[in-house]
């Protein structure tokens, strides 16, 4: 009588997606300073135009969640969103990190039988 | 026989105001929805009406020029004419959507899409050009913004630099909303299908 449990489909995560979370971690930070976290020492800076889309796709696959902030002078009196990542959120980081690693360390082992040969 | 009359009039009239008090609340977010699609194409009408302003004024100053012999007081009448005719134009779209904006304000209806703080109370202290990007910028987002620019201030940069950046940050805005809007499109067409 109930559904077939069907194998769940894999959370995909973009580089700078990957980044975002990274950039979380166990911390809660609003829009501007996910950026200034981005954009510290990366060749290329990002924008709102990267950034907003990335939150926005983060939020919909239940990777991160955000509450709103008090109001601020600075601001102009607007609130700023705090976003905060799921357990979800990082369990699929975890998952990218171990692939990563993984990947390296296959790499390295190819490059010895190389250097080898 | 003229007595049955109205009062057969009253009782219709009686139900036509039952039933307007029942709908009023329908009628109310009708009417909220319908302040939110001017909200949305607000800049899209004036950049239509701009267009057709310019076009209408190409094509009566090629006519007057074929058609008379004073072109030039002709086409400087249109060029006017035009202008006050495009200028009454906004001004009449600027009335509606602020008047709109106030009564969503007085009814106090959250709309999805309209911000849902005390934001209205804050467009008063605002300049003019600052009220309108707060209106058009969801508030988080809005917040990032001034600060930015509240940074920027603060590092006393030239006025022309910090102009240049709003700009730009407002045009990374707005590619941020088309790319966010259709991603949302494709997400909800994605689950339309898996459903």
């Amino acid at each position: 009588m109930g559904k077939k449990s069907q194998p769940e489909e894999p959370v995909r995560l973009s580089a700078i997606d990957e980044d975002i979370l990274t950039c979380l971690g166990r911390r809660e930070l609003y829009g501007l300073e996910i950026l200034d976290e981005l954009n510290l020492g990366r060749p290329s800076e990002l924008g709102f135009g990267s950034l907003y889309p990335a939150l926005n796709r983060l939020e919909k696959k239940g990777l991160i969640v955000w509450r709103w902030g008090d109001e601020q002078e600075v601001t102009g009196g607007a609130r700023r969103k705090y976003y905060k990542m799921t357990g979800l959120g990082a369990i699929t980081l975890k998952e990218v990190r171990d692939y990563r690693v993984s990947l390296a360390a296959r790499a390295a082992e190819g490059s010895s039988i190389l250097e080898g040969a | 026989m003229a007595k049955k009359k109205n009062s057969g009039q009253l009782v219709w009239l009686f139900l036509a105001l039952w039933v307007l008090h029942k709908e009023a609340g329908i009628l109310l977010d009708l009417m909220i929805c319908i302040a939110e699609l001017v909200k949305k194409l607000y800049w899209l009408m004036l950049v239509f009406v701009g267009l057709m302003s310019i076009f209408s004024i190409y094509l009566m100053g090629l006519w007057l020029g074929f058609f008379s012999g004073k072109e030039w007081i002709s086409i400087l009448i249109v060029i006017l004419a035009s202008g006050l005719v495009a200028f009454g134009l906004l001004y009449l779209m600027y009335c509606l959507f602020s008047w709109l904006l106030q009564l969503n304000q007085w009814l106090g209806i959250e709309v999805p899409g309209l911000q849902t703080s005390n934001k209205h109370i804050k467009i008063k202290n605002l300049s003019p050009a600052a009220s309108i990007i707060y209106r058009l910028l969801p508030e988080d987002r809005y917040a990032d913004f001034q600060e930015r620019l509240h940074r920027l201030t603060k590092a006393k940069k030239p006025l022309w630099f910090i102009r240049f950046k709003r700009i730009q940050y407002l045009l990374e805005l707005f590619w941020a909303f088309v790319q966010i809007k259709v991603a949302n499109v494709w997400l909800s067409s994605k689950n339309k299908i898996e459903k």
